[in-house]
Parts: C-alpha cells; sequence; structure tokens
C-alpha cells in the first residue's frame, strides 16, 4: 500500500494506492491519527488505485469517521472501484459517508 | 489436479504467503479477478480470526501445536470451494452474533465485521467440529454475494 496526502485548503486528500488489508491498516491508523491531531478534521479519501480492503481497512475507515465528527469534521470517499464498492455495500458502511465519483465533488460535500 | 494446499503458522505476516497463493491458484485455473478478490477476503477475515482470537484467546492450549490449513479446489469453471481448517479451540461461524449495520457510526463498534463479511460472499458454507479442529467449508462464485438470510450450507449432491 502507498499513502499521499495532499492538502486542499483545510481539507486533507488521502490518496491510498494497492491494498488495505490487516498488515497495512496500522499505517493509514496513523497517518489519520497524526492529521486529527494537526486538526485536520475533512478527510476525502481518494481510491480508485485502490485494489482491496478487508474488515482490517474498514475498522480504520470507521476511526477516521468517528475521530472527525467528534471534532466537528467530516469524511467523503471518491473514485470507488467495484470491489471496494462491494465490501463497503456489505458492511452497511454506504450510509456512513458520502461516496462520490470525483475529487470536485467530495471537496464540494466537505466545504457545504 | 484442480486442488491445491497451504499449510500456515499461526502469525500474521503469513497473511502475505496466504494472499500470494490464492493469487497464484487462481492464475492458474483462470479464477477471475472479482473472484480473486472474494477468495482473498474471506481467507484473510478467517486467517487473522484464527491468529488473534483462536491461538491468541484465553481458552488456547498452548500445549497442542497450532495446524492451520487452507485447501482450494475448483468445482466448477466460476465456483470455488476453500476448506478452512485450525485446531484452536471451538468457533462456530454460525453462532457468531451478526453486526447491527443500521447503527450511526457513532455507535458502530470499532471491528467485528469479519465473521460476517465470510459469511456473506460465500454462496453456501459448513462448520464442522472434527477430531478437534474447525472446519469451515466455504463455496464461492463470480456472482453477486448473497443478501438473503445465511444458511446451514448443506454439502451439495
Amino acid at each position: 500500500m502507498n499513502l499521499t496526502v495532499m492538502p486542499h485548503g483545510d481539507i486533507r486528500i488521502i490518496r491510498i494506492e494497492g491494498r488495505l488489508d490487516g498488515i497495512t491498516s496500522p499505517q493509514l491508523e496513523q497517518e489519520i491519527l497524526r492529521l486529527c491531531e494537526e486538526g485536520c478534521h475533512r478527510l476525502a479519501f481518494e481510491m480508485d488505485a485502490l485494489e482491496y480492503v478487508s474488515s482490517a481497512g474498514l475498522r480504520v475507515l470507521l476511526l477516521a469517521v468517528k475521530k472527525t465528527r467528534a471534532a466537528g469534521g467530516r469524511v467523503a470517499l471518491y473514485g470507488v472501484g467495484s470491489a471496494i464498492r462491494e465490501v463497503l455495500e456489505i458492511s452497511g458502511f454506504l450510509s456512513l459517508f458520502p461516496v462520490l465519483a470525483t475529487k470536485e465533488e467530495a471537496i464540494d460535500s466537505l466545504t457545504q | 489436479m484442480r486442488a491445491s494446499s497451504i499449510r500456515l503458522r499461526p502469525v500474521l505476516d503469513e497473511l502475505d504467503r496466504l494472499q500470494r497463493f490464492i493469487r497464484r491458484f487462481c492464475e492458474r485455473h483462470g479464477v477471475t479477478e472479482v473472484l480473486r478478490n472474494r477468495l482473498q477476503l474471506a481467507c484473510e477475515e478467517w486467517f487473522v480470526n484464527v491468529v488473534k482470537h483462536g491461538f491468541g484467546g484465553a481458552a488456547a492450549d498452548s500445549s497442542v501445536p497450532p495446524r492451520i490449513t487452507a485447501s482450494f479446489k475448483l468445482t466448477s469453471p466460476g465456483e470455488v470451494m476453500i476448506r478452512l481448517a485450525d485446531n484452536a479451540p471451538p468457533f462456530n461461524p454460525d453462532d457468531h452474533p451478526a453486526p447491527d449495520l443500521s447503527l450511526p457510526a457513532e455507535q458502530r463498534p470499532i471491528g467485528g465485521l469479519g465473521v460476517y463479511l465470510i459469511l456473506k460472499l460465500a454462496s453456501r458454507h459448513r462448520y464442522e467440529r472434527v477430531d478437534g479442529r474447525n472446519e469451515l467449508t466455504l463455496y464461492m462464485t463470480e456472482n453477486a454475494h448473497r443478501d438473503h438470510e445465511r444458511e446451514n450450507g448443506e454439502e451439495p449432491t
């Protein structure tokens, strides 16, 4: 897995490439905790290059939702492929955050 | 020869070897990416559970050498049977409570989705405790995951 964090005003765009599983998800967890500590509470996850997610990855996404909401912030996802969407759907995660097509839509939803 | 097995040590680092094994199995048998993803997901959830809660749990008996195996068989084009076996304490996934997916984020517990995902991804499944082993058999297909209630899958005739 490869993580890239890009600032966009107050928003942080987190690009996740590769596999978000039991081995790699602690890396994303550390990054989210770091961003929250720095006061970044609006996170957009760019997922077009994410190939695979397991419950370990979902756990970290839920953590991101809880952490940002507790600080008055929000999370949005975009560019989610069909394999990832299936896992989000089965797990009932599609109701936890907006899952959008483009970066612009994600930024719009976080700036409203 | 359409079946293959792998034996795993009870450490999380083995996950990578398990995933590569599944990838090779799928390449050899022309299994699609959609189905490969489901196989890898179900196997990761099972393996992580066995390592963390089976052999790492309070009921674990350290005098018994851990034995964990995963076997894969192409039963028809587009269907793979997985047999997952371990000698950890009994764990029947059918007795595992399903998560409440209607809860808002604030009330959702962190974790507890793994077993649910396994059972949802399989078109049918069967659990047995045999000779001190947990044996979970899953049938996975390329078709959409099941959205009906879980069933106690019987071996097909």
